[in-house]
């Protein structure tokens, strides 16, 4: 009987249907779903997401990359208080910075924080407040000390920003900046 | 003393019958300002402390520094973000007859993550989801 038991609970863990998302996406991790908008359904099943948007039908799913569900698991991370990070860049040729922004872009950072500051002939890229978890396999060293300032319980209520020279630069995205 | 202990507990089965869930767990907490807001009818409640009882027709909102995490009673996990509502539209769970079972959620803002319990199993169709912008629906 417990046995049976046992086996009746684990396989309706293994039934359960496990959405998550925001306004903006819907994505399955456990089940299949079928998400509705302005008159289409799409079928999306486990490991997929879909997008939506005001007065869209809802895009083809397609399988969860990295980075998709970065601010969906800040956001629902219970344990989880300020983690963010300020990133600065150093100054180089606009072509180049447009380059970087669009590899940060593919890895998950989402444009609106990317910012793009034009002096005189250079430009400075400005990572501003993102989710420190969305650095944490594009700058994997940054990461590691912004976790080790965190642990400091005097630097709560504090954000850390860090600034990335060049050298760094070309090993993680290389690329040449000067 | 017999009707008076009788009427006691008659009173809380009651109480505890008409909730549908607890907030089991999230970031909520008095002293560093993370409220949660429950919308009951005209009532307006905030929530300082885990273990509040959620009832049918309730909206749940957080704010800036408060998320949640809600366990209905036919174990559906809610978890809702920072800045998210949550309403419970249509609930109903009768563990004996499963074809009356009926679960419409609305998340108007804000981040969710649901996991579905026993009327999502045993009536998928009668389990909702509603966004701002679009609709979902398990598929059995």
């Amino acid at each position: 009987m417990r046995y049976l038991l046992f086996i009746i609970l684990f396989v309706s863990n293994i039934l359960a249907t496990v959405i998550s998302g925001n306004q903006g996406k819907v994505c399955v991790l456990g089940g299949s779903i079928s998400v509705s908008a302005g008159g289409v359904s799409q079928n999306v099943n486990s490991g997929e997401i879909t997008f939506i948007g005001k007065n869209k039908t809802p895009t083809k799913a397609r399988k969860i990359r990295n980075g998709d569900l970065n601010d969906i698991e800040e956001e629902l991370n219970m344990s989880s208080s300020r983690r963010f990070i300020y990133l600065k860049f150093p100054n180089m040729e606009y072509k180049i910075a447009k380059k970087i922004r669009s590899k940060l872009i593919r890895k998950g950072i989402k444009r609106s924080d990317i910012k793009l500051v034009k002096y005189s002939t250079k430009t400075r890229i400005k990572l501003k407040k993102i989710p420190l978890s969305s650095i944490r396999k594009i700058y994997p060293a940054h990461y590691k000390a912004a976790i080790k300032f965190y642990k400091n319980p005097k630097n709560n209520k504090r954000t850390v920003s860090y600034k990335l020279n060049k050298k760094q630069l070309q090993i993680y995205h290389k690329m040449n900046v000067y | 003393m017999i009707k008076i202990i009788t009427l006691f507990f008659i009173f809380l089965s009651l109480s505890y019958g008409s909730s549908i869930g607890t907030i089991t767990s999230g970031k909520i907490d008095r002293f560093e300002h993370a409220y949660a807001l429950v919308t009951r009818g005209d009532q307006v409640i905030t929530v300082e402390d885990l273990g509040f009882k959620i009832k049918k027709n309730d909206t749940i909102k957080t704010f800036r520094k408060s998320k949640v995490k809600i366990t209905l009673k036919d174990n559906t996990i809610i978890k809702i973000g920072r800045r998210s509502t949550l309403k419970i539209e249509k609930y109903l769970y009768n563990a004996n007859n499963s074809e009356g079972n009926i679960a419409n959620l609305k998340v108007e803002n804000g981040t969710f993550q649901i996991k579905t319990g026993k009327i999502g199993d045993s009536s998928p169709k009668n389990f909702k989801i509603k966004t701002k912008f679009s609709t979902i629906g398990l598929r059995g």
